[in-house]
């Protein structure tokens, strides 16, 4: 007994030092890949980029928003609790608030529009006068002369429905804010503007990039609580189905893959966000596949990430940047999975055994079952690259309300912009003056287009002022000298919309109600060809920007992420079928068609639109169905992977932001994949 | 004991020594070129906006010594400062701010010369008093008859250019107007044609101002295309001029109705101006008018950055002016119009001439938003004392907005004899009614 006792201590001391020695390797290369990571850290913030920067329409797009445009809007929505804004109450608040805005530190006074902003102007004619007047100079105090301002405002096509929405129910201040101005002072100003103007008849809302950010900042402490719930439910159930020390090595592999790669990343230069972060997530579940998986060995494992490294390669050159990055970062995920799941599970000292589900054949027959549902599904999912959505779908709660108040008294418009350029002047001729016009009628009537605006309708306006008013010259002038007078006589702060002040350039904006590629699309063709037909005499067109453009780029990234994922798939299983066997190649196709299939039914289910957040999320989840499809027989895994899928779907459902369900269905899909193609079950052994 | 101490008090000694020096850097001297390799020694000498186009070396400019005997005196003429001294105590403000008798509570008639000449930094109606001499001095100089450019300039040079004959009758502060029948209380009486480009030419503008503290100025246009004079009223006074930066306000140095502002003196204190050097050094080019008054024949220098084309600095950089350190006055003006752009304005006056250097304006975030500029000369005289006028070889009054980083310059082009930069001429009330506007405009 006594010489048994020894043996065994001294094969327990043999078997311990190689883990101590791989404990002491890790630790080392963790260390060495973080420290190589840290001079890379600052500039991570300013990789951020989620369509291609050097795009020419998002580089056009930039620098009309910068000479005609707003680069940092805050929207300020001031609601009526009961009936509208028309009440000399109201009004007279919104004056007040309106002034306060000004006080904002970083504020750009030129750019304050808002009913009672002084950079509204009218222009009242007599026979003898001409005089510039305030569009609310004071607040009426009279019904009389509130009726008198309300129908001036409803009757204007370019004042209704933006001053003041459609029902009268609420109005809109939005200044532009210098960017270099700290955007935490502007929203704090902002956000403090904001709850001190609301009361019990009175609802106002803060939206702006700073203040959103602000808010999403707040954001971040229940974010974290929800995400550290999630994960402890993942890994309770994970531990009671499978066992704590299997559990922990899940976890331990996690956490060693994901930070590997985002080292080797950030140390590479390779690092863009979000992109890289979304090769985060299916790294995670690959590397705790690998961990609970009873299949396979290093000699197995190893070609699997191969292969699927293969298929992110190949999602990287079909999608291009910078969405290449998320390509670049799985297939280091796919390497680091393995490594750190093989790893865990020596130095957690997991052995894995078969062991079947308790209720197997009922995981078996739904799993499929599941999967076929939500393609069903499928086609009900659709697609939203709008950039507005993006708040109104991902920020927290607290942000929210103030997002969804904007969308419904002012839905924003998708704006495309053209720019004009030509010699000192040129806009003051009718001939140009004139193709502006006949391209606005080239798209007028679309059924999606809802304004058009360029300089020769500033000019037509301009000439009816001049003109007593009178409706039969709403048209432009015939001599180019009256058009320079009527620009150089009426110039006012809004002209900076549309023209530059030498006057060599400039834009004309359309605007759209609908974000859908397919419209826009159809606007741009008609543009396009209105142009080629009617060029625009001695000017050169840039064609074209606006936030309209953005969209159409992001579709056509969005596109070529999903002609990448296909890439993926397709290359991914091959190679594993041609590395691990036919019957693992066809499981991994299976897994990821599956884990698709059910990622896509949880984002229909959660009206949850395809993004270029969502979308990533979608190949994240078919890449990790994959991997699930090849290896995991591990149902235990699965479930706790389904556990912590429904409580996100439950969490975004409560907090009515969309960010849980897409995280819902990144897990759902995995988990769902596995529970498809498993076989036997898994459960660990300690050594 | 001893040797311990001698060499701790010979430690610290050295390190004084070696850490002691002005604590705004070099003293900057008659000579000196201000720019990148010196401008902290103008730390606290200059707005800060101004010293930093110094520091990049996007303004360069020399400093002179205005004790130098071979200089102009740049002191207000003789008349006026006798005047000056004989408005000591003769008015008081009212509490709208305007100029009252001292002794009846009205509004004088006429002034002439400074009508506060003494100032107490303690008395509250200080700054508006500073600003009322402001312009009284200003006025000192009569009528006027000028070619003026309004150049709009960005980073990369010129933008846009307008050039506008300007007529100006004055009613009140000079010789002139003493005797000239008022009924309607004015104070001045302007009109401005576009002479360029061309099709702007002939666009005419009539402007009233009256010395009633409640009465805003009258403006009328002619535009040619319409055939048609119409009154137009300025919105606000703080608006860009026809897209430049360049607004109402500014004219000279500082054109508000001190009415319409509450003026606080802030500090006294020394400050660089902006001179010409050609007036100080008494080489004004001046000619007689035909008629009357004095003609200034500006000289062929390049007056700002966008003139020369060896200039790597601001467009807008006043490249001929000169610095000269001088005594000033430092008011703060406060908009009562709440849709006025700015929300605080920082006034510099010469604290002996009353003439304006630089303004700051910030907007109503308290960020600076624009600075005015302007270069200021000596007074001289071609008729042995009985009339002065400020002359030289430059003028530059700047406008430059921060914030879009631009700037929009006005100048006196083009150094031909043949272009009128006139003072003291004879101009007449006919001039400067609704007939004239037409028959100019045609």
């Amino acid at each position: 007994m006594r010489s048994s006792a020894l043996a065994n201590s001294r094969v327990g001391a043999r078997s311990e030092r190689p883990r101590t020695a791989l404990a002491l390797l890790l630790a080392a290369a963790t260390l060495a890949v973080s420290v190589a990571a840290l001079p890379g850290l600052p500039q991570l913030s300013q990789t951020v980029s989620l369509v291609p920067a050097d795009d020419p329409d998002v580089q056009l797009d930039r620098e009309i928003t910068a000479q005609f445009g707003m680069q940092n809007p805050v929207v300020w929505i001031i609601e009526a609790r009961h009936g509208t804004v028309w009440t000399p109450a109201m009004l007279k608040r919104i004056q007040a608030l309106t002034r306060e805005v000004f006080t904002v530190p970083g504020v750009i006074a030129d750019d304050v529009v808002g009913l009672a902003s002084p950079n509204l102007r009218d222009l009242r004619v007599t026979e003898d006068a001409l005089e510039p007047v305030y569009l609310m100079a004071q607040a009426p105090e009279t019904a009389e002369a509130v009726d008198t301002l309300r129908h001036r405002v409803e009757n204007d096509p370019n004042y209704r429905g933006t001053l003041v929405s459609e029902d009268g129910r609420a109005a809109m201040v939005v200044a532009n804010f210098r960017d270099d101005v700290d955007a935490t002072i502007v929203a704090g100003a902002a956000l403090a503007l904001r709850d001190r103007y609301r009361d019990a008849d009175t609802a106002v809302y803060a939206v702006g990039a700073p203040v959103l950010g602000t808010l999403a900042a707040r954001g971040v402490p229940p974010l974290a609580a929800t995400a550290a719930l999630v994960l402890a439910v993942g890994f309770i159930v994970l531990s009671v189905t499978a066992g704590i020390r299997l559990a922990l090595a899940a976890a331990l592999a996690a956490v060693l893959a994901t930070w590997w790669t985002a080292a080797v990343e950030v140390a590479l230069g390779a690092a863009v966000l979000p992109w890289t972060v979304y090769a985060l997530l299916p790294t995670a579940l690959m590397a705790a596949a690998v961990t609970t998986t009873t299949i396979g060995s290093w000699r197995t494992q190893l070609p699997l990430a191969v292969a699927l490294a293969m298929g992110f390669v190949a999602l990287a050159a079909v999608a291009g940047a910078p969405a290449a990055a998320f390509g670049v970062a799985g297939a280091v995920g796919s390497v680091a999975a393995v490594l750190a799941g093989r790893a865990a599970r020596i130095l957690t000292a997991c052995e894995t055994e078969s062991r079947a589900l308790p209720h197997r054949s009922w995981a078996r027959r739904g799993a499929p079952l599941l999967a076929a549902l939500a393609l069903l599904g499928t086609p009900r999912l659709r697609t939203s690259f709008g950039m507005f959505g993006y708040g109104a779908r991902y920020l927290p709660p607290q942000a929210v309300a103030d997002v969804r108040a904007l969308a419904r008294h002012f839905p924003p418009p998708t704006a495309l912009a053209i720019r004009f350029r030509g010699e000192p002047g040129f806009v003051e001729s009718p001939e140009v003056l004139k193709a502006f016009d006949g391209l606005a009628q080239a798209v007028r009537n679309d059924p999606a287009v809802v304004r058009v605006l360029s300089l020769a309708d500033l000019v037509k306006m301009v000439n009816r002022a001049f003109n007593e008013n009178r409706d039969e010259f709403l048209v432009l002038p015939e001599e180019r000298d009256l058009i320079a007078r009527y620009l150089a006589l009426a110039y006012s702060p809004g002209f900076r919309r549309f023209v530059d002040r030498a006057f060599t350039q400039s834009a004309m904006w359309v605007y759209l109600s609908s974000e859908q590629p397919g419209d826009l699309d159809r606007v741009r063709t008609a543009l396009r060809a209105q142009l080629a037909a009617h060029p625009v005499p001695a000017a050169t067109v840039d064609f074209i920007g606006g936030d309209g453009a953005v969209v159409l780029v992001t579709a056509r990234l969005a596109r070529a992420l999903a002609v990448g994922a296909a890439a993926l798939l397709l290359l991914g299983a091959s190679g594993i079928a041609v590395l691990c066997g036919a019957s693992a190649g066809v499981r991994a196709l299976a897994g990821g068609l599956a884990a698709t299939a059910v990622a896509t039914g949880v984002l229909v289910c959660c009206a949850a639109p395809v993004d270029l957040v969502s979308l990533p999320c979608l190949i994240a989840a078919a890449v990790a169905g994959m991997a699930f499809g090849a290896l995991t027989e591990s149902p235990q895994l699965c479930l706790a992977l389904a556990a912590m899928a429904v409580l996100l779907v439950a969490a975004s459902v409560v907090s009515g932001t969309q960010l849980g369900a897409v995280f819902g269905a990144l897990l759902a899909g995995p988990a769902v994949a596995g529970l498809t193609t498993t076989t036997r079950g898994a459960t660990p052994h300690e050594s | 004991m001893g040797n311990s101490m001698r060499y701790l008090l010979a430690s610290l000694l050295f390190f004084a020594i070696v850490t002691a020096g002005p604590a705004t850097g070099a003293e900057l001297g008659d000579g000196d070129v201000l720019g990148p390799s010196n401008w902290e020694g103008a730390k606290g000498l200059l707005p800060d906006e101004i010293l930093e186009h110094y520091r990049t070396g996007d303004y360069v400019n020399q400093i002179v010594d205005l004790s130098r005997h071979d200089y102009m005196s740049v002191q207000l003429p003789a008349d006026f400062q006798e005047a000056s001294r004989a408005n000591r105590g003769r008015y008081a403000l009212s509490p709208a701010g305007s100029i009252i008798d001292a002794r009846t509570g009205k509004q004088p008639p006429f002034t002439f010369g400074l009508p506060f000449p003494e100032i107490d930094p303690q008395d509250p109606g200080a700054g508006i008093k500073i600003v009322w001499n402001y312009f009284y001095t200003d006025y000192y100089n009569g009528n006027d008859h000028f070619l003026t450019e309004l150049v709009m300039l960005g980073r990369r040079g010129v933008e846009r250019r307008l050039a506008t004959d300007v007529r100006m009758l004055m009613y009140d502060g000079c010789a002139e107007a003493k005797d000239l029948p008022n009924p309607q209380n004015l104070l001045l009486q302007q009109l401005a044609r576009v002479v360029s480009p061309a099709d702007l030419a002939g666009t005419t503008s009539l402007t009233w101002r009256f010395r009633d503290p409640d009465k805003h100025d009258s403006l009328w246009s002619y535009v040619p295309g319409l055939r048609r004079a119409r009154q137009v009223s300025a919105l606000n006074r703080s608006d860009g001029f026809l897209g430049s930066d360049i607004s109402l306000d500014d004219g000279s140095f500082f054109d508000g109705k001190p009415e319409d502002f509450t003026f606080r003196l802030l500090e006294q204190r020394d400050q660089l101006m902006l001179l010409d050097p050609f007036s100080l050094r008494g080489e004004a080019d001046i000619v007689s008018v035909p008629g009357g008054g004095w003609r200034i024949v500006w000289k062929d220098v390049p007056r700002i950055g966008a003139d020369d084309p060896d200039w790597h600095g601001l467009p807008w950089a006043p490249v001929s002016a000169v610095l000269v350190r001088r005594p000033f006055w430092i008011v703060e003006a406060v908009p009562r119009d709440p849709n006025y752009l700015f929300g605080r304005l920082i006034l510099r006056f010469d604290a002996e001439t009353f003439l304006g250097s630089f303004v700051s304006k910030y907007d109503r975030a308290n960020s600076l938003l624009m600075s005015y500029q302007a270069s200021q000369g000596a007074y001289y005289t071609r008729d042995e004392g009985r009339t002065y006028l400020p002359a030289g070889g430059i003028a530059v009054r700047t406008s430059e907005n921060l914030l879009y980083k631009r700037a929009t310059v006005v100048l006196f082009p083009p150094r031909k004899q043949e272009n009128p930069a006139d003072y003291r001429v004879p101009l007449s009330p006919d001039q400067f009614n609704m007939d004239a506007l037409i028959r100019l405009g045609k």
